[in-house]
């Protein structure tokens, strides 16, 4: 498109060095319902963000923090239900 | 006998009473012990002692006048306004006149003593009555009684005189001797060499001064003389030798100095060789010498203080003045005085706007340092370093410099850095410190402030000291953030390596909570690397397998950042790149996303750097400019003629922007504003700053990115919000909150508002909020219509 032979000035691009911010995918909410904090920044357990504080997505639609929702689900009311809607809990894979 | 014969007898013993003096001759001793016994069997002695002294007093009387007639300052011209060689001449002149005056009022007094003496003779069972003392007091009383008003300029002269050949040997006199090389006046009389007096001046001298001390009046007459032609030598001595010169130790020159030559020069006055009798006693010359050196600390500690300005600027250089300095402050009592002129100094030389930031800083660290050296305990540097943390505080960039300085490549605040890298001062361990070594204990020296009594500030480094002129880390940290985030988006992941370490040495210092989101940063920027390294080399990744032979295509590099660690970006604008970047921005992200399952890039198109080759007619210009300076000359290969507005319709970038951008390739040459607001793109435009004006035609011209971070784009400064707009992103937390309540409740005024605040959201969140700082921001709410401020509360817009 920018090929035109009569052009008078050719730009060749030669490397690009760009500045981007990753996110999660496949989340409505900002937040995790469990630690009220971002899901971008790590649960408060964690010192680093993404890989080292992952997101579990929940087959009711809800997602946490893994370490967040790990944590509710080892305290014995939790009775492996969903925080948030009571549902079972159960991990979903994309 | 009668009394008649009586009086004969006493008039021969002592032929002063007779009216006509020489008429009759002297009795000899024989002659005399008969006199005296009938004199004292008479009980005549205190009669004749009355008769005697009443005698000498008269005759002293009529003479004293005649003394000080030398003294007369008939023709004493005013000194100050004679050149050197007059005032020498002068001073000659009154040498001679007062050696006269000396020597006819000795051989005065020396012609009573034979009569005295006799008299002294009929006492002789009572050794309190010492009577030559006696007439000497009166000779002393005699003079005072007369005293006219300004006898001091001959004894000055004499004195003067005397002294300029006695220290012609000096260190001074040395250098000046060698100047005046070949010169045909002696240097201490400043006669012609061949008829030099010195030799003369100093004998006379030496007998005067004998002459004096015989009859007494040596201290009272001289002595204040003495004393002040001596203090005069000693501060003339120490100016001379401290003159802009921090280099050297002169203390001890001066201590030297003063114990020779200012010794010996006492030891002439004071004990002349010849006289075995009355002297000054050795310990009497010891003591004046220990108040002569206190003198000297003294004039020398004054002259340093007037330097100190110049020698904290010069230090280290001036490292050997500030021991000096520390050592003679401690002697004498001018710490008040120090922090006074300092302090005048700073405010007329430093603390100005004229002076930048940077220059502040570094003078304050210096200050630190050499203060620190001449008062360990810190009360002075505390005092004195006041006016500089405020004035500090009061300027914008002070931050900013200091945590530039701070973490800059071979800046000697670095160093100092590392070199209190294991200093860490935690705020609460100093009282139990002082519990484990209380024998050591020290109380604060008397002149410190004890209302500013803050050990912790004492003993900190200077690191520390500049950290805590705001007395507050966070805004340190935020603006290392910001700093760090500028460094590694500008530099693209050079000099990690350097950056972790100055991190470390930082968590060290503030914390490792504080320079959490650092570390994240770094950690990110480190992740990128590898990420794209693998992205590249994966052959599964979809990157791999692009053909980079073909033009179109080149390499994208990213550095994935986690959003919320980072400082906020600024203009966050969402540029529309040329089709061709953005297909490979999205073919990045498609990688990223089948990398790294779950995640998803968004690009931030206007940071970055682009790398690109301009093919013209006949030559080649390399750029590495920022992506929207990239596109700008991107349309133009399209389009010749672009108008701003089109531009920015174009790129969705605000015209104001736009046109700061396209100063760069203006400024390069390639752009021309062919109307208002019209540009076109013209090949052969010389660039107004000509980097490569060599005219080399067809090979390729590289100019740098030091064109896209130049200071002609402010904007560009620097790629993150400021310190200070964070604050107000910061407050955005409390937004949230601020909708759920004026949703349920309507409206608020603000102070509930701040109330309920304080109360669910400031415990969580860690920020504060002042009342002032929540109007502010509402208002800001208010006038983006988000907010309705009615009746003095706030209400959801709707």
């Amino acid at each position: 498109m920018s090929d035109q032979p009569e052009s008078f000035m050719r730009i060749v691009i030669k490397e690009f060095l760009g500045v981007g911010n990753w996110r999660w995918s496949f989340t409505n909410d900002r937040i995790c319902g469990i630690c009220r904090v971002q899901f971008e920044i790590c649960c408060p357990n964690c010192d680093n963000p993404e890989a080292q504080c992952p997101i579990a997505w929940g087959r009711c639609s809800h997602a946490f923090h893994l370490h967040c929702v790990l944590k509710w689900l080892d305290t014995e009311h939790a009775n492996n239900k969903c925080p948030i809607c009571r549902q079972n809990w159960e991990l979903r894979v994309y | 006998m009668d009394k008649k014969s009586y009086w004969n007898d006493i008039i021969i013993a002592f032929p002063i009473l007779s009216k006509d003096e020489q008429h009759f001759e002297q009795c000899d001793d024989e002659q005399f012990v008969v006199i005296k016994n009938i004199i004292v069997e008479n009980k005549l002695i205190s009669f004749v002692h009355g008769m005697v002294m009443n005698k000498i007093k008269q005759d002293l009387m009529a003479k004293v006048n005649e003394f000080w007639l030398y003294f007369m300052p008939n023709n004493v011209v005013e000194l100050s306004g004679l050149k050197t060689q007059e005032q020498i001449f002068e001073d000659y002149i009154g040498f001679e006149k007062f050696k006269t005056a000396i020597d006819e009022l000795f051989n005065l007094a020396q012609s009573y003593v034979d009569t005295i003496n006799r008299l002294q003779m009929l006492f002789e069972n009572n050794n309190r009555i010492n009577l030559l003392k006696n007439l000497n007091a009166q000779i002393c009383a005699l003079l005072h009684s007369q005293l006219p008003s300004d006898y001091n300029s001959i004894i000055y002269q004499f004195y003067r005189a005397a002294l300029k050949v006695f220290s012609k040997d000096d260190i001074v006199g040395d250098k000046k001797n060698t100047s005046k090389e070949g010169a045909s006046c002696c240097n201490g009389c400043n006669f012609e060499i061949v008829d030099c007096k010195c030799d003369y001046i100093l004998e006379s001298f030496h007998l005067t001064n004998w002459q004096l001390i015989t009859i007494g009046i040596l201290e009272p007459l001289a002595g204040d003389v003495i004393i002040d032609l001596i203090h005069q030598k000693i501060e003339t001595e120490v100016l001379e030798i401290t003159k802009e010169n921090f280099g050297e130790h002169q203390v001890s020159t001066l201590e030297k100095w003063i114990d020779t030559n200012v010794y010996d020069w006492m030891k002439y006055i004071y004990k002349p060789k010849c006289s075995t009798t009355l002297n000054l006693e050795d310990t009497n010359i010891e003591v004046f010498m220990k108040k002569l050196k206190h003198l000297l600390y003294e004039s020398y500690t004054r002259t340093r203080i007037d330097q100190l300005f110049n020698i904290i600027i010069e230090y280290p250089d001036s490292e050997p003045a500030v021991i000096d300095l520390s050592f003679t402050l401690h002697k004498t009592n001018l710490k008040s005085e120090l922090c006074k002129k300092l302090q005048n100094a700073l405010h007329s030389r430093l603390l100005h706007p004229a002076v930048n930031t940077i220059d502040i800083i570094t003078a304050y660290t210096a200050a630190i340092k050499v203060l620190r050296k001449i008062d360990p305990c810190g009360a002075l540097l505390q005092e004195v370093t006041q006016p500089i943390r405020a004035y500090l505080r009061s300027r914008k960039d002070t931050v900013r410099c200091v945590m530039t300085t701070l973490t800059e490549e071979g800046h000697y605040l670095t160093d100092e850095l590392v070199r209190n890298e294991n200093v860490l001062d935690e705020d609460d361990i100093y009282e139990e410190e002082n519990m484990t070594d209380w024998t050591k204990w020290m109380p604060d020296p008397v002149d410190a402030n004890p209302s500013k009594s803050s050990k912790r500030f004492r003993n900190s480094d200077t690191v520390s000291m500049l950290v805590d002129i705001y007395g507050t880390r966070e805004l340190f940290v935020n603006e290392y953030r910001a700093l760090l985030a500028d460094r590694l988006l500008t530099q693209f992941m050079d000099n990690i390596g350097d950056e972790i370490r100055y991190l470390e040495l930082l968590k060290l210092r503030f914390g490792d909570s504080l320079l959490h989101s650092c570390s994240v940063m770094l950690k990110d920027v480190y992740d990128s690397k590898r990420i794209n390294h693998h992205l590249y080399s994966d052959p599964t990744s979809n990157l791999s397998s692009n053909n980079l032979n073909n033009e179109l295509e080149f390499p994208v590099r990213a550095i994935i950042v986690s959003n919320q660690f980072w400082p906020n970006f600024k203009d966050n604008f969402n540029v529309e790149l040329p089709p061709v970047i953005q297909k490979h921005l999205d073919n990045y992200t498609k990688a990223f996303e089948s990398f790294k399952g779950n995640r998803t890039l968004n690009w931030k198109p206007n940071l970055g750097i682009i790398n690109i080759d301009l093919q013209l007619r006949d030559k080649i210009l390399n750029f590495t400019v920022s992506p929207i300076h990239a596109t700008i000359i991107w349309h133009f290969q399209e389009q010749e003629e672009w108008t701003i507005n089109d531009l920015s319709i174009k790129m969705c970038v605000p015209a104001t922007t736009l046109r700061r951008r396209i100063g760069f390739w203006q400024n390069q040459g390639l752009l021309r504003e062919k109307s208002f607001d019209k540009f076109i793109f013209v090949e052969d435009g010389i660039p107004t700053t000509s980097l490569s004006g060599k005219g080399n035609r067809n090979s390729v011209v590289s100019r740098n990115s030091e064109f896209v971070y130049g200071d002609d784009d402010d904007e560009m400064e620097s790629a993150v919000a400021s310190a200070q707009d964070q604050r107000e992103e910061e407050l955005q937390v409390f937004w949230s909150y601020i909708v759920g309540m004026l949703t349920n409740l309507d409206s608020l005024p603000l102070d509930r508002i701040h109330q309920m605040l304080k109360m669910f959201a400031t415990q969580g969140t860690g920020v504060d909020c002042s009342l002032t700082q929540l109007r502010l921001f509402l208002d800001e709410k208010v006038k983006q219509h988000l907010l309705i401020f009615t009746g003095g509360r706030y209400k959801l817009a709707k």
